[in-house]
């Protein structure tokens, strides 16, 4: 775990030996000069390192070899020199009247005064008592657009799934902060960047200064009713004292879908498609005739044989990302500023028809601008924009409709354009095909501008009077406005489905199965939202001989206005309110005692009911500071026991609001009258009114120990145990009598209970053999939760019942009949207990009797397996740098995850009854599917059941939701191999103005390890229809300036 | 400093006190239980979700209604999934319902409790006196109905009276024991009783679909009906069917006084005078035309109640178009067919019914004196005039065809019921030959399993289709034959069981049931039956012109239930053509193996059957309730 490192004080020594450089000139009296290389840990020189004599102002920076020369008083054998660099412990070296000293700096270790972002402040790291996962912000380096798809594995506490890789937006990952809690509201975190809740993934990783989660209660509650699903707090850079520091970075890449189904032939899905129907009436739709042509191929026209996955995708897209950034500044003004682009391509095929390429694509524009300016020595201005510009181009269909459609379409169901360039559609209307839905549908046009503003003004007290030492007081308003559009240009082209041939061997045609357009027509839509937000804290921190004491107390509130709202509820603005306040107490910097609170509110309930209060208290013990310790301290460097209890809240009740304000709603219609034309629209109250309720709650428990060994390896574990209660959901446990039952109707009420708790560690390691420089780290998250009340009564069967067992995103849990296997004879289905879902046969799905009443049927269905949402997520990797080599490998996986196939091309196949070109079937299905085809041997070893038709014998048995369709989720993936190249400084210098140069190739999911092959695991549930995960092999230069 | 935290903390604090504001919802005014009571569309506007309560029985083909269709003797519905398969397979249970309304239905109880409890709070003047009389005895009729809707599938259930449940009470408070059966039958005959006295007698064209006086006595009539009869009247598998005090929830002994009231109430209807057998005077009283009428001719003179008023029989029509004929945009999807028992419990030409009973093998027992072939003979094809499609005025070559010897000469009620496979269908100009074998012209995605389909609903001199639309009907949910029929039985149960009363009259009934089968073309049941003399005789006689006058109209469910036959009738195989795995060579002929009786499949009823079960979920959730019988 690497913390982003900040330390006030190299800061200013640096600061100082800089301004001393400025100087012309010194003074000469007795003087005498020593000179030296400082190397930094790999011996590599270390050019622009401040050289100082200890307590006075005279100085030098190392020129390109490492080497310095100055010339010092040689009073007193010469003083002392302070070397020191950003980012290396100060080396403090008594001069001794030596006339050489070469030095070798060390990277910072973990020292006393780094500090760690927590809610609303900073903290240094020894005195957090909270639990708090930071990363390097390098860490979240992914070639892809999303911010979001980097966090998987690399915080502890984080529980993240990438769904798809669609390029742009299509790509952001979903993520959790130690799982979910609860099954009704919102369960994603709070994530603020500079304080202001913003979009994660509008947040270029190299603008990262510091990326924070905090997990548990003591550094939630200042959040208090946002905070239950945990806060991500997103710092961006600052500008910071120097010359002007340019880093320039690109990156392109070339991306491929990790994996993609496969599906069968034309003549394998002739042959399956006879057997299903076979089974269901007696005859075969493909004679030998049709199976010959498709096993021959030899009239693509009426016989076809398409993969269309070859037909629609091409194996590979590119990405390309530039940054440039420049940081530096004076006494007065500091700035930072960054501009990014980012483009990616997708495997969408395009046609050369049109002057426009409708495959997918995506680029994005990232400007930001920090700026701090000290209005008074005591008074700092800071102002922060960012802007970010994002356009996508896409098909004229939407993408969800392509990839559907290429699942759905059996590969003879016609030619993907017929030889003589007539393009082909199904034989009836309403059904698509997929290749013209992608290029030749027109195209549409995506814009989102968002633009981001804060300006702040801090005022430190204790400059001004000293008695106020300690005190500052600052004031944050921001403004941040999104905006996005569609333009779509769109049409449906004139298609025709072949009957057959004439007598000279042309297609049949007929009349078009779409008349189709020759022009695009337009439509459009747009959404913005305006955000203010206002802060206003005082904080306090001293030293009283061995009592530090510190404290917060903040205001804020929030206004969100969607400004081109879509109905009269949205467009009503979003606010929140609320106070925070923290107080911190240490005694010898050894005890720690925290308290923190947040009281806010919600528009949610009713007046009167709006504010809660949510406390929470911490101690810690920095154990290693004892005297007691002190013999052991070379070896157990560090210990720190800590602690934390307190509530937080959540307020988010997914796309409702007012909920303490009943509805009325439109009900039933009635129709009366001789012709009906009387009567009609209704209006009743729909759900009722309740002043009561209120927010969910979690008490929050954690106890976490941090530890360093042989200043090697450092490692920080909790474990957390969080009950939410007054989950706020429609009642379960009213009768129907009470007529309230319908979902509009269904009154909301404090009830749902749950249950989670898990371990969560991380741990840093680092060391040097000679040349050799290792660093590994690795983390892990483990939690599961429990329903404990969801207003439920007992079920009929106990083992029915919700409560007591886990549930995913959604509160969605996997229920279903337990498949013991598939019928393999006759006698064992009249051996077997009765299934109630419609004939069966043999080769079809067998279920367990739980219940053992002789009946299989829903009362049957019990828990399986693992909810969608992993239990462990765990990360790992190693970097090993020599000479100018450096070679980084980070593995991610999950485990105890599961999820269920399903879909029309797997589960559902032949679902499409009236015709046998929307059947598409994938090629698992075919190589080990029971078939009658097949030996006895082989069918015993299936895994999909017999084919059957639709509304036919077994079909409705076999697509029960079950555990034979359940499929393990767990995986480990090499997410990035990367080796790199830094050319020697020696050489840079010459240049005069290079500092740094690295070269890098990079692979983003390399490698994939899973029991599941048919398409990338990590997209889960459904037939694999979505854009698959990219993998994606990336060249790379980083240069500094 | 310390003055400056003082006013940080005072402004922090004002700030928060004065946060409930800075929360409130921006003001735009809108909808709110207030102002439904305010002005006047309003207050129509929660009338007609109250009054969309009631069931639209003009697409009883649907859902829910297409249990009362085909989880009987008398049809066929082809969908694997429906839930109506779970009865007929057997395979139904607290947890696997076919259809649970209870919840729907009573939602709409507590929407009309509401507005009952507010509609005479209108302040808009506009509103006038008559507005809100209206409003209020249609709403109360509507909540009446929905108990009775609810204990014809469940039996007894929780009267709330004007209660509004509070959802605030935990689970446990909530917990309450059923109502007993009679209680419930008091409740809604009350609840009628106090509407039929004011609810007008007729309503304006613009109120039509209204209930009325009539509609709200039929309800009482039918529902008196049904509680004589043996499910409800003393069942002994019921006996331990209690409340956890003991309280038995249905009658321990039969009372043959049920009987007299159901007469006398189903006598209040037809004394209304409000209501004549529908006779097609156009046609010259033609008794085809007479028959069909019924359901063609909206707002006639029959119809009592229309559940759902004036709609599109767009169901009714799609699920009996032939797939073959009405095919593409056309959209047929003829699913919908009468078994084999239904087709032969129409009566021949003459009056008698041919089939009296089956063998094991299915074999059927032909009365000989009713001219029916020999059961060897039955398939023998012969020329087959269609009555029904010359009355409809089908030239003589399209309305005779080469049929089976089986559906010669039967009555008309038979050719206006039933589609048999070979016979013209007509829709106007796209009619044609339609049989249900496989690659046969009628079989698509849907047929009808037992190869013939119901043809009462079919408009033959229209083709929807082509005109783009269907057209309406006004469904009739009661209707004065019903009303005909249940008094006939009630009489003849009270002479049998040796009660009486007034209006309860031997003469009458059999003056009624002759009226009744004169419309359709048929001479006195005892013209046909002259030695039946005793009222057994003739019950089994009336049970048979029940099945026949009101075949799917959705009562047959709950007559076999109520009349607990439904062991016998509804469970076993189920006949039809042989149209499930015959091939046919040429698209128009009936292939010659499809001509034979054939069980398409295997029913169940189990004694649980009689009633629903409550949702298990219910039972679950009110643990003082108490389940139906043997689930």
């Amino acid at each position: 775990m690497n913390c982003k490192k900040f330390s006030f004080r190299r800061f200013w020594t640096t600061s100082i030996a800089l301004l001393v450089l400025a100087l012309p000139g010194a003074f000469a009296q007795n003087k005498m000069t020593v000179t030296g290389v400082v190397t930094d840990e790999l011996g590599e020189p270390m050019i622009g390192a401040g050289v100082l004599v200890k307590n006075t102002v005279t100085g030098v920076i190392t020129g390109l070899d490492g080497d310095y020369s100055i010339t010092i008083d040689a009073a007193g054998g010469g003083g002392i020199l302070v070397f020191s660099t950003l980012g290396y412990d100060d080396v403090e070296i008594p001069v001794n009247g030596r006339t050489k000293i070469d030095v070798q700096m060390q990277p910072q270790s973990t020292a006393l005064d780094e500090v760690v972002v927590v809610g609303y402040g900073v903290q240094k790291r020894e005195s957090v008592v909270g639990a708090i996962s930071t990363v390097d912000a390098s860490n979240l380096r992914v070639p892809s657009a999303q911010l979001s798809t980097g966090l998987a594995g690399q915080l502890s506490g984080v529980v993240s799934m990438n769904r798809s890789g669609e390029p742009g937006k299509g790509s952001s990952a979903d993520f959790y902060i130690r799982g979910v809690s609860s099954f009704q509201g919102t369960v994603t975190p709070l994530v603020l960047v500079d304080g202001i809740e913003r979009d994660i993934n509008l947040v270029d990783t190299d603008d990262i200064e510091s990326f924070s989660i905090l997990k548990d209660a003591s550094a939630s509650a200042v959040y208090g009713v946002r905070g239950a699903n945990g806060v991500i707090i997103i710092t961006t850079k600052k500008g910071q004292e120097g010359r002007p520091k340019i880093n320039f970075r690109s990156e392109t890449g070339i991306t491929s879908p990790t994996q993609l189904p496969k599906f069968v032939n034309a003549s394998q899905f002739a042959e399956m498609a006879n057997e299903a129907y076979f089974g269901a009436y007696g005859t075969y739709p493909y004679d030998e005739e049709a199976l010959a042509h498709y096993r021959n191929g030899d009239d693509p026209d009426l016989y076809p044989d398409v993969d269309w996955m070859k037909s629609l995708y091409k194996d590979a897209a590119f990405n390309q990302r530039i940054n440039i950034s420049v940081n530096g500044g004076t006494e007065v003004v500091k700035y930072f500023i960054s501009g990014s682009y980012f483009t990616e391509s997708s495997i969408f095929r395009k046609s050369d028809q049109y002057d426009y390429n409708s495959s997918i694509k995506y680029d994005k524009f990232n400007f930001r601008a920090n700026v701090d300016i000290n209005v008074t020595p005591s008074t700092v201005l800071s102002v922060n924009m960012a802007n970010i510009y994002e356009i996508r181009f896409a098909p004229g269909t939407e993408t969800s409709q392509i990839w559907y459609r290429a699942f759905r379409t059996s590969p003879n169901a016609f030619p993907v354009v017929y030889s003589d360039g007539t393009l082909s559609a199904p034989s009836v209307s309403g059904e698509q095909n997929p290749y013209n839905l992608l290029v030749h549908s027109g195209y549409r046009e995506q814009f989102w501008n968002s633009a981001q503003s804060l300006i702040g003004l801090k005022q430190d007290f204790g400059a001004i009077w000293d008695p106020l030492q300690g005190l500052t007081a600052s004031i944050k308003f921001s403004w941040d406005a999104t905006s996005s559009q569609v333009q779509v240009r769109s049409k449906t082209a004139r298609q025709f489905h072949a009957s057959g041939r004439d007598d000279e061997g042309h297609l049949i045609f007929g009349n078009p199965i779409y008349e189709g357009s020759e022009t695009l027509s337009f439509s459009s839509s747009a959404s913005s939202y305006l955000v203010t937000y206002m802060e206003g804290s005082i904080n306090y921190s001293r030293l009283f001989g061995k009592h530090r004491v510190g404290g917060l107390f903040l205001y804020n509130h929030k206004i969100r206005r969607n400004t081109y709202g879509s109905n009269s509820t949205n467009s009503i603005p979003y606010k929140n309110q609320g106070i925070a306040a923290r107080v911190t107490y240490a005694y010898k910097d050894r005890y720690f005692a925290e308290f923190n609170m947040g009281y806010n509110g919600s528009e949610n309930f009713a007046p009167g009911h709006r504010f809660g209060f949510f406390p929470a208290v911490s101690i810690g013990w920095l154990m290693s500071e004892e005297p007691w310790w002190a013999h052991v301290k070379d070896y157990v460097n560090m210990v720190k026991w800590k602690g934390s209890y307190g509530k937080v809240g959540n307020d988010q009740i997914s796309g409702t609001r007012w909920l303490y304000l009943s509805t009325i709603i439109g009900g039933n219609s009635f129709v009366m009258g001789k012709t009906g034309s009387d009567g009609g629209s209704g209006l009743v109250t729909g759900r009722p009114e309740n002043l009561n309720f209120s927010w969910e709650e979690e008490t929050k428990l954690n106890l976490g120990v941090e530890f360093e060994l042989f200043r090697e390896l450092r490692v920080q574990a909790d474990y957390f145990n969080s009950h939410r209660t007054g989950i706020l959901m429609q009642r379960s446990g009213l009768p129907s009598y009470a007529g309230l039952q319908n979902s509009s109707k269904l009154p909301y009420v404090n009830v749902g209970e749950t249950l989670n708790s898990g371990v969560d560690l991380s741990l840093d390691w680092h060391k040097q053999v000679g040349d050799w420089f290792f660093t590994a780290r690795g983390n892990f998250t483990y939690n599961r939760n429990k329903l404990v009340n969801n207003d439920e009564p007992d079920w009929e069967y106990k083992y029915q019942n919700r409560i007591g067992k886990p549930y995913g995103v959604g509160g969605s849990q996997p229920w279903g009949l337990l498949a013991v296997g598939l019928f393999q004879s006759e006698e064992e289905i009249a051996n077997s207990p009765v299934q109630t879902f419609g004939q069966y046969r043999v080769g079809d799905i067998k279920y367990q009797d739980i219940n053992g009443d002789g009946i299989i049927d829903s009362n049957d269905q019990i828990y399986l397996g693992y909810t969608t949402l992993p239990e462990i997520t765990y990360g790992f990797g190693v970097t090993a740098a020599y000479k100018g080599f450096d070679i980084n490998l980070f593995f991610q996986g999950v485990a105890n995850v599961n999820f269920f196939i399903n879909g029309n091309s797997l589960r559902q196949v032949f679902a499409a009854t009236d015709t046998f070109e929307m059947s598409a079937l994938q090629q698992d299905r075919y190589y080990r599917g029971w078939s009658v085809n097949k030996t006895a041997e082989e069918n015993a070893q299936a895994i999909y059941p017999r084919l059957s038709w639709s509304g036919n014998a077994g079909y409705h048995n076999n697509t029960q939701t079950s555990s034979w369709w359940q499929r393990n989720g767990a995986f480990l993936r090499l997410k990035n191999a990367e080796i790199g190249y830094s050319l020697p400084k020696k050489l840079l210098a010459q240049t005069g103005f290079i500092q740094g140069v690295r070269v890098y190739v990079a692979a983003s999911n390399a490698l994939t390890f899973s029991e599941f092959k048919l398409w990338d695991v990590e997209t889960g549930s459904g037939d694999g229809s979505t854009y698959p995960n990219n993998r994606v092999i990336s060249f790379g230069i980083n240069a500094n300036f | 400093m310390k003055k400056f935290i003082t006013i940080f903390l005072a402004v922090g604090t004002l700030a928060v006190t004065s946060c409930d504001s800075f929360l409130n919802r921006q003001e735009d005014e809108q909808m709110t239980f207030e102002k439904i009571w305010q002005q006047r569309t309003y207050t129509q506007q929660a009338f007609n979700n109250c009054m969309g309560y009631l069931p639209v029985d003009g697409n009883l083909l649907t859902q829910a209604g297409s249990t009362y269709l085909a989880a009987t003797d008398e049809a066929t519905l082809f969908s694997e999934t429906s839930g109506f398969n779970n009865i007929i397979r057997g395979s139904m249970g607290p947890s696997t319902m076919p259809h649970n309304l209870l919840s729907s239905w009573y939602e709409g109880v507590r929407d009309c409790t509401t507005f009952l409890k507010y509609v005479y709070t209108c302040s808009d003047p506009n509103a006038l006196q008559s507005d809100k009389d209206r409003w209020y005895w249609g709403v109360r009729f509507t909540r009446a109905y929905l108990y009775f809707l609810m204990m014809r599938e469940w039996g007894p259930v929780f009267l709330l009276g004007d209660d509004l449940i509070d959802f605030t009470a935990t689970t446990e408070q909530l917990y309450r024991p059923r109502n007993t059966w009679e209680e419930c039958v008091k409740y809604v005959v009350d609840e009628m009783t106090v509407c039929s006295e004011n609810l007008p007698d007729t309503w304006d064209d613009g109120y039509l679909g209204m209930p009325t006086r009539g509609a709200a006595m039929a309800v009482i009539a039918r529902l008196k009906l049904y509680s004589a009869r043996p499910l409800f009247n003393g069942n002994t598998l019921y006996r331990a069917v209690r409340n956890p005090d003991g309280t038995p929830l249905f009658p321990l002994n039969p009372d043959p006084q049920k009987w007299v009231e159901a007469a006398q109430a189903n006598m209040a209807v037809i004394q209304t005078g409000v209501y004549q057998l529908y006779k097609d005077t156009e046609h010259n009283n033609d008794p085809y035309y007479n028959y069909s009428g019924i359901f063609k001719e909206n707002w006639n003179s029959e119809v009592i109640f229309c559940s759902g008023g004036y709609r599109s029989n767009a169901t009714f029509i799609s699920n009996t178009s032939p797939t073959s004929l009405l095919k593409g945009s056309y959209n047929g999807s003829g699913q919908w067919g009468p078994t084999q028992q239904q087709v032969d419990a129409y009566a021949m030409a003459n009056g008698r019914y041919p089939i009296t009973g089956y063998e094991s093998d299915g074999t059927p027992k032909v009365d000989v004196a009713s001219g029916y072939p020999a059961p060897a003979n039955e398939f023998n094809i012969t020329s087959v005039a269609n009555p029904y499609l010359k009355a409809l005025e089908v030239s003589s070559s399209d309305y005779t065809s080469s049929s089976p010897l089986m559906y010669k000469d039967r009555e008309p009620r038979f050719y206006v019921n039933v589609y048999y496979p070979g016979s013209y269908f007509k829709c106007a100009s796209l009619g044609g030959v339609a049989n249900f074998a496989i690659d046969g012209s009628g079989r698509g995605q849907f047929y009808p399993r037992s190869g013939y389909m119901v043809n009462k609903y079919y408009d033959h001199s229209r083709n929807y289709y082509q005109n783009g639309s269907s057209n309406n009907i006004t469904f009739p949910t009661f209707r004065l034959g019903e009303i005909y029929l249940n008094y006939i039985e009630a009489v003849l149960e009270c002479e049998i069981n040796g009660v009486g009363g007034t209006n309860v009259d031997l003469n009458t009934a059999m003056t009624l049931w002759k009226e009744l089968r004169a419309r359709s073309g048929m001479g006195p049941i005892t013209d046909a039956y002259p030695d039946a003399t005793t009222p057994e005789a003739l019950l089994e006689l009336l049970r048979r012109e029940r099945r026949v006058e009101l075949a799917h109209e959705g009562h047959r469910y709950f007559d076999t239930r109520t009349w607990m036959i439904a062991p016998e009738v509804d469970g076993g195989p189920m006949y039809g053509l042989n149209v499930v795995n015959v091939k046919s060579e040429t698209p128009a002929a009936v292939p010659a193996d499809g001509w034979a009786r054939y069980a398409y499949e295997r029913r169940t009823f189990k004694n649980s059957y009689y009633l629903l079960p409550f949702p298990q979920r219910e039972v679950d959730r009110n643990k003082l309730m108490t389940q139906n019988y043997g689930w």
